[in-house]
């Protein structure tokens, strides 16, 4: 839920506009919180810190933030939601810990005032919070550890501003809105601007998993990795998991997922993901109120998500709604869509819908089968990568054969061929290079045309995108063997493209219309009961989850991947000056014309020059 | 909302390069960069004379490969011909470069738009090809109303189709300052009351005036004996132009600065207590605007573009070039109103701000003009 954001002079007293920021922080993010509003001031307004109100847990006025502890020594500004905060409640109170609401933020602040930064990793959810200490004059802020809710930072002359909107910030607080080389870098390389770079100069994510505490007076300290994805793969040593097991690791996180006190819906496809949880929330408690989103251009064909659905809707008994777009919907909400993403990316606009249509029928909150892929093996890319780096083993033998077929393939794509052809001979060599071109929407070799070498220099050194990417996978210690190459891929996954894509389409897209997204498949406690499985040799798979589940229809099962497809490639096709329709086509052109957007914003503000 | 434009540019120089026609090209790219019309913009400059030192705008290519020569040009020119996705407009910013601008341009059915901006534009060249392929444009930009009458007196340009646009100058940098003593000593100014020039001094660009000015400086130094004239700029003229100075035996009342680096150029014109250039074939003349920009008292010629950049005689004096008296008269005038410096306020027509949003408006006209083909031509050549 909601939208954080703030203001922290650690190293100069208030500023005179830094409390109007702040509101203004916060009237930029109201999408993200339509229910209420808060401000908080402090140190003479040294600190200030916003907050727009999702209510979805204790929704009446006593869970309205910034919220202080009974203390009076914290007070939070706290984005997101902590799924086992009863258990961390009752084990509080045992240690004498007392509470004034029935809200997770309040247990949130304990943990925190409790177990320190330990405490961190106790907390099950998604989050990003700034958490003001009164005694220690420290600032302390956090996100989860896959990196599910966002929080940009910008700091400058010994002030920090954060918010839960890099563009909120770019547009209301007084930093660099230049562009970041490795943001255009980035966003032209993945098709997002990947963590923690942001679109604009001044500003940054914090990365997942990171604690960064700053204390008044004291130069800003770099944040601190508190917790990693990666690690659950190392925690324990691999081990296949049996179908039962399996099951009641997926039902304890959905159980923890259906905490809400206001209904909570589930977006629903033809994809065994959706369906597993669907049925899974069943179990838990009753049939959810399912939302399918389809497209008029599939209406009769196998790329049709709708009767599917529908039919397992149905059987598991809950109400269903099918939203049908066309091009008509999507011309008209083009805009809207557009105002609402944070920063360029090349996706979110099934999320865009799909949330449009479960704020149509009152929902606030809702599951999504987000996660599943990553977990069980369901992307192509691990079958590719694997094909791809045994391609590289027989060119690194071959090597004579590999300067004819590099120029062999440089020629295919020259006459209209895929064009990351031509870099498959060199990203061939390593699971990170392979996921890149696996990934990537270009490949560095391509952006000469696009960006000015000054641009691309200074971009690809600040990204230093192979060094990060086999970060992401090397072992925690340098005796262990290397993970399997099925592991390796499903880390990838987890830490690039699902965080930085589409967690963060997941964000933007469901805030847009102030509904929630919520993960079950994207889960800490869940993950560590699943690592050893997925770093064994006999890795869960789609069929292996499917079928511990349980009820899940024949026709889903068996249906043929179709992955997350929307015929806006066909929508969005240029239509070039003299009216000659799909000049370019597909993800690229839709990259160039986000860009084309995204390159005057922020837009210039009457209050700008003022507040700069 | 529209689809995004792609442009091609091809310049004399623009990045890394001096003078006008550069400054205004820089602007130019600038301008196509903040409008949201534009996509993407590749440019491909004949020349690069400087490492380039200025952010290249993000939406902008600029191919330093194309300025590795003549050849260079043609190679990088043909191959944007054949590869590098649609082009929606050629954009040449030199009529010089108006043939591989022409061939780009029907090669890929693009729209062509030309840049005049002074006497490069003002008569027919030689070559009957030239000539006619003047006339075979889709769109004029003319920096003066004067320059787009002197190409449309020869091309079958209809001149009332042309978007007059121009210079601009950065309002917020030049500006009145107090006059810097370490400059002043640096040239080599004593510190009287000061007379300026700012000028290329090609060879073949004796038309800037600064004859003029030299001959008349013995009659000036009798009324003004703490006169000095300050020409800056560099070129082959300069020898002629100091040894005439010493034949009248100015000394060191005649100053050569040299080319003063940007930074130092705002500083410059604050030195001098007017700017004077009784020039014949401006363009347009942004040493003008600079120097109003500045606050400076500007004496400008009304027989060519400078008497668009003076607001016909609202930013500044209007002169004849050819006579004496007149220019005596006018540097006089200014020096004995000896007031002190201050912007004339309708220097505002020229800031950048105002040439951004003319490139913005021309961008808005010519999306919303007839499509191709635009000039009753049957069709572009398909490749």
């Amino acid at each position: 839920m909601c939208g954080i954001a703030g203001v922290f002079g650690f190293g100069r007293s208030a500023g005179p506009d830094d409390a109007a920021v702040v509101a203004r922080l916060n009237a930029l993010q109201s999408r993200r919180g339509p229910d209420g509003e808060g401000l908080w001031t402090d140190e003479g307004g040294r600190v200030v810190l916003g907050h727009r109100r999702l209510a979805i847990v204790d929704i009446g006025a006593a869970g309205a933030q910034p919220m202080a502890d009974a203390s009076g020594r914290w007070l939070i500004s706290f984005n997101g939601e902590i799924y086992n905060y009863r258990e961390l409640r009752r084990d509080l109170e045992a240690q004498g810990c007392r509470f004034l609401t029935h809200s997770d933020t309040e247990v949130l602040i304990n943990v925190v005032a409790h177990w320190g930064e330990a405490g961190l990793r106790r907390l099950r959810g998604m989050f990003a919070f700034a958490l003001y200490d009164r005694h220690e004059r420290e600032l302390w802020l956090a996100r989860d550890p896959y990196g599910i809710k966002p929080l940009y930072v910008a700091s400058r002359d010994g002030v920090l501003w954060f918010a839960s909107q890099a563009r909120a910030l770019a547009e209301a607080a007084p930093v660099d809105t230049g562009r970041s080389a490795a943001g255009l870098v980035g966003f032209y390389l993945w098709g997002h601007v990947p963590e923690p770079f942001a679109w604009w100069r001044g500003i940054g994510m914090l990365p997942a998993g990171h604690l960064q505490r700053i204390a008044v007076d004291k130069p800003l300290p770099a944040s601190r990795c508190y917790s990693r994805v990666q690690d659950a793969f190392a925690a324990a040593p691999p081990a296949p998991i049996g179908s039962a097991d399996l099951r009641a690791a997926l039902l304890d996180s959905v159980r923890h997922h259906l905490m809400a006190d206001v209904p909570v819906g589930i977006f629903l496809s033809a994809g065994i993901d959706s369906n597993a949880i669907a049925a899974l929330a069943t179990l838990a408690g009753a049939p959810p109120m399912s939302l399918t989103v389809t497209f008029d251009d599939y209406a009769g064909t196998d790329a049709d998500e709708a009767p599917l659905a529908e039919a397992a809707a149905k059987r598991l008994g809950g109400p269903h709604r099918t939203v049908r777009i066309g091009r008509e919907q999507f011309d008209a909400m083009r805009d809207d869509f557009l105002r609402g993403m944070d920063q360029p990316t090349i996706d979110g606009l099934n999320t865009y819908f799909v949330s449009h249509a479960a704020a149509g029928q009152g929902l606030k909150v809702a599951l999504s089968g987000l996660g599943g892929d990553e977990l069980f093996g369901g992307y192509p890319s691990f079958r590719q990568i694997p094909a791809l780096l045994k391609f590289g083993r027989w060119a690194s033998r071959h090597p004579r054969w590999v300067s004819a077929l590099t120029s062999g393939l440089k020629g295919l794509a020259r006459a209209g061929g895929p064009p990351k052809l031509t870099g498959l001979v060199s990203h061939s060599v390593d699971p990170g290079r392979a996921y890149m071109l696996r990934r990537a929407l270009y490949l560095a070799n391509e952006l000469d045309a696009l960006l000015d070498e000054s641009w691309l220099r200074a971009g690809l050194e600040e990204l230093q995108s192979e060094r990060s990417l086999a970060d992401t996978i090397a072992p925690p210690d340098a005796a262990r063997l290397s993970f399997t190459e099925h592991a390796q891929i499903a880390m990838l996954e987890s830490c690039w493209y699902m965080r930085n894509q589409l967690l963060r389409d997941a964000d933007w897209a469901g805030m847009a219309h102030g509904v929630e997204v919520r993960l079950p498949f994207v889960d800490m406690p869940l993950l560590q009961r699943l690592a050893p499985a997925i770093a064994s040799n006999a890795p869960p798979s789609k069929i292996d989850m499917a079928a511990s589940v349980g009820g899940i229809p024949e026709e889903v099962i068996g249906r043929t991947k179709t992955g997350f497809t929307t015929p806006v490639r066909q929508w969005i096709a240029r239509r070039d000056l003299h009216g000659r329709a799909g000049v370019r086509r597909g993800l690229r052109g839709w990259a160039a014309e986000l860009h084309r957007l995204f390159r005057r914003l922020p837009e210039p503000l009457a209050g700008r020059r003022a507040a700069a | 909302m529209n689809d995004g434009i792609r442009a091609v540019m091809l310049l004399s120089d623009g990045y890394g390069g001096f003078g006008g026609i550069a400054k205004f090209n820089r602007d130019f790219i600038a301008a196509l960069n903040a409008s949201d019309r534009i996509e993407h913009v590749d440019v491909l400059p004949r020349a690069i004379a400087a490492p380039i030192d200025e952010p290249i705008p993000e939406a902008v290519v600029y191919d330093r490969k194309a300025a590795a020569g003549k050849l260079a040009f043609l190679r990088r020119t043909s191959r944007r011909a054949v590869v590098g996705g649609p082009v929606d407009w050629v954009i040449c910013g030199h009529c010089h470069l108006l043939p591989a601008a022409w061939a780009l341009a029907r090669c890929r059915r693009a729209r062509l738009a030309l840049i005049v901006h002074g006497v490069e534009a003002w008569t027919a060249p030689g070559n009957a090809i030239e000539r006619w392929l003047a006339g075979d444009i889709d769109a004029l930009i003319s920096v003066s109303r004067l320059s787009a009458e002197r190409f449309a007196a020869w091309s079958r340009w209809p001149v009332e189709k042309t978007c007059i646009l121009p210079n601009g100058v950065d309002l917020d940098r030049f500006m009145p300052r107090p006059r810097n003593s370490g400059l002043l000593s640096r040239y080599g100014l004593t510190g009287g009351r000061v007379i300026l020039t700012v000028a290329r001094l090609a060879a073949n660009e004796r038309a800037k005036g600064c004859d003029e000015v030299i001959a008349l400086m013995p009659r000036l130094l009798a009324r003004y004996p703490d006169l000095q004239y300050l020409i800056v700029g560099d070129g082959l003229d300069r020898p002629r132009l100091a040894a005439k100075a010493e034949a009248l035996g100015l000394g060191n009342a005649v100053v050569f600065a040299g080319r003063v680096d940007e930074a130092d150029k705002v500083d410059t014109y604050n030195l001098a207590d007017a700017f004077v250039m009784p020039s014949r074939a401006e363009g347009f003349g942004i040493v003008l605007i600079e120097a109003a920009a500045c606050g400076l008292p500007v004496i400008g010629s009304r027989i060519d573009g400078s008497r668009e950049a003076l607001l016909d005689g609202e930013l500044g004096w209007l002169i004849d070039p050819g006579d004496a008296d007149d220019i005596y008269a006018a540097i006089a005038a200014t020096l004995d109103a000896g007031r002190p410096r201050h912007r004339n306020a309708a220097v505002e027509v020229f800031s950048d701000r105002r040439f951004v949003q003319r490139v913005g408006d021309w961008l808005a006209r010519t999306a919303t003009a007839e499509t191709w083909p635009s000039s009753g031509r049957a069709g572009g050549w398909a490749l």
